[in-house]
């Protein structure tokens, strides 16, 4: 499946905006950037490597044979880079944050809502492309094995300062305490 | 102001148009690799092609918005800035991107990496906002914490119940020091 690379999906999606609610759109893209919380429900979900959303408001001419286009509306693409199940990955957005789902969006042609799930599945489904492509550097690891592994390394650096030139019974004291410390993360 | 950028990670999309009558092959061709031409780009975390017929038409009051052609979605999740990186694709991948993108309108090739620099901005498609999990990591950084957590997992299991100089001992043995 194009959509898969090892325990790595992808998914990409193209919406169509109601061109009275652009720059409403627009406007509910600016308080992410503003109000670290509403990113911060996104790190919760835990699952999610990167993710982007873009404006698709005119398409580059390249000169012939490409025909000019003059779109009739602005899109919205959207793109997650995330480990799991696709349908997962929707029911977390479905549950965990339909407000943040009806902000994104709303503005959107044909968006039945976040909730129920099942008419938001098949509103993605419609408007998703599979992948005929897709890479990821570090196909086995979840995005919690990439976040626990760069916290263990954290601790594992202050780990070897501290133990260089220890006694045996010092050593010890702080390998219990850098498995106390990184428990969770092992 | 560039909203394309998490920390030291940075959002590429480009959007560029798939010559008519090129469509099928150019997907041929991205379905069937084999590797990966990103595992050749060291700075590359995740990357994707994708290549879009139309966009969905979701029915009335939607009026069809019909695209004169096809195109081809190209994103990537990379280490730094941009034009190093597009630089590094014409050095190190060239010819596997040119086997991509020659079926697209007005690409230059990567024997030009200038030229190749233009085209991706030219189709560049700005990123609105940027979620990234861990933005400061580098690839080989996170390949490098990924093997380091193993080691240690390893080595807790390989030590459990020792006493406190066979332990050190080990430890001496696995990391130095």
């Amino acid at each position: 499946m194009g959509n898969v690379c090892g325990r790595a999906t992808a998914i990409t999606v193209l919406t169509p905006i109601r061109p009275w609610l652009v720059r409403l759109s627009r406007l509910g893209f600016v308080l992410p950037r503003k109000i670290p919380w509403m990113t911060e429900a996104l790190r919760k979900l835990s699952f999610i490597h990167f993710a982007r959303w873009s404006f698709v408001d005119h398409i580059p001419y390249n000169g012939l044979p490409q025909r000019p286009e003059h779109p009739r509306y602005t899109y919205l693409f959207f793109e997650s880079n995330f480990n799991g199940t696709w349908d997962d990955y929707i029911d977390s957005f479905s549950y965990v944050m339909p407000g943040r789902m009806r902000l994104t969006w709303g503005s959107s042609y044909g968006f039945p809502g976040a909730k129920p799930v099942g008419p938001f599945k098949d509103y993605i489904v419609h408007n998703e492309f599979e992948a005929d492509h897709f890479y990821s550097a570090y196909p086995d690891a979840t995005a919690s094995m990439v976040l626990s592994a760069l916290a263990v390394q954290r601790r594992f650096e202050v780990l070897r300062d501290r133990v260089g030139g220890a006694s045996s019974k010092e050593m010890a004291i702080e390998w219990r305490a850098f498995l106390r410390d990184m428990q969770r993360h092992l | 102001m560039s909203y394309d950028v998490a920390g030291q990670s940075y959002a590429l999309t480009v959007l560029t148009p798939i010559v008519a009558g090129q469509e099928s092959a150019l997907q041929s061709h991205l379905r069937g690799l084999r590797r990966s031409p990103f595992a050749d780009a060291p700075r590359t975390h995740f990357a994707r092609w994708v290549i879009v017929p139309q966009p969905a038409y979701q029915g009335p009051p939607m009026r069809p918005d019909p695209w004169k052609s096809q195109y081809l979605i190209f994103s990537a999740c990379l280490d730094g800035e941009l034009d190093s990186y597009l630089a590094e694709l014409c050095e190190l991948i060239g010819p596997d991107v040119d086997a991509v993108w020659r079926h697209c309108v007005g690409y230059p090739g990567s024997a030009d990496p200038a030229a190749f620099a233009r085209y991706m901005h030219h189709n560049r498609i700005p990123t609105e906002v940027y979620f990234a999990a861990y933005p400061d990591a580098t690839v080989a950084q996170v390949r490098e914490a990924l093997a380091r957590r193993d080691e240690v997992v390893n080595f807790a299991v390989a030590v459990q119940g020792l006493g406190n100089d066979d332990l050190h001992r080990r430890w001496k043995e696995q990391f130095g020091g």
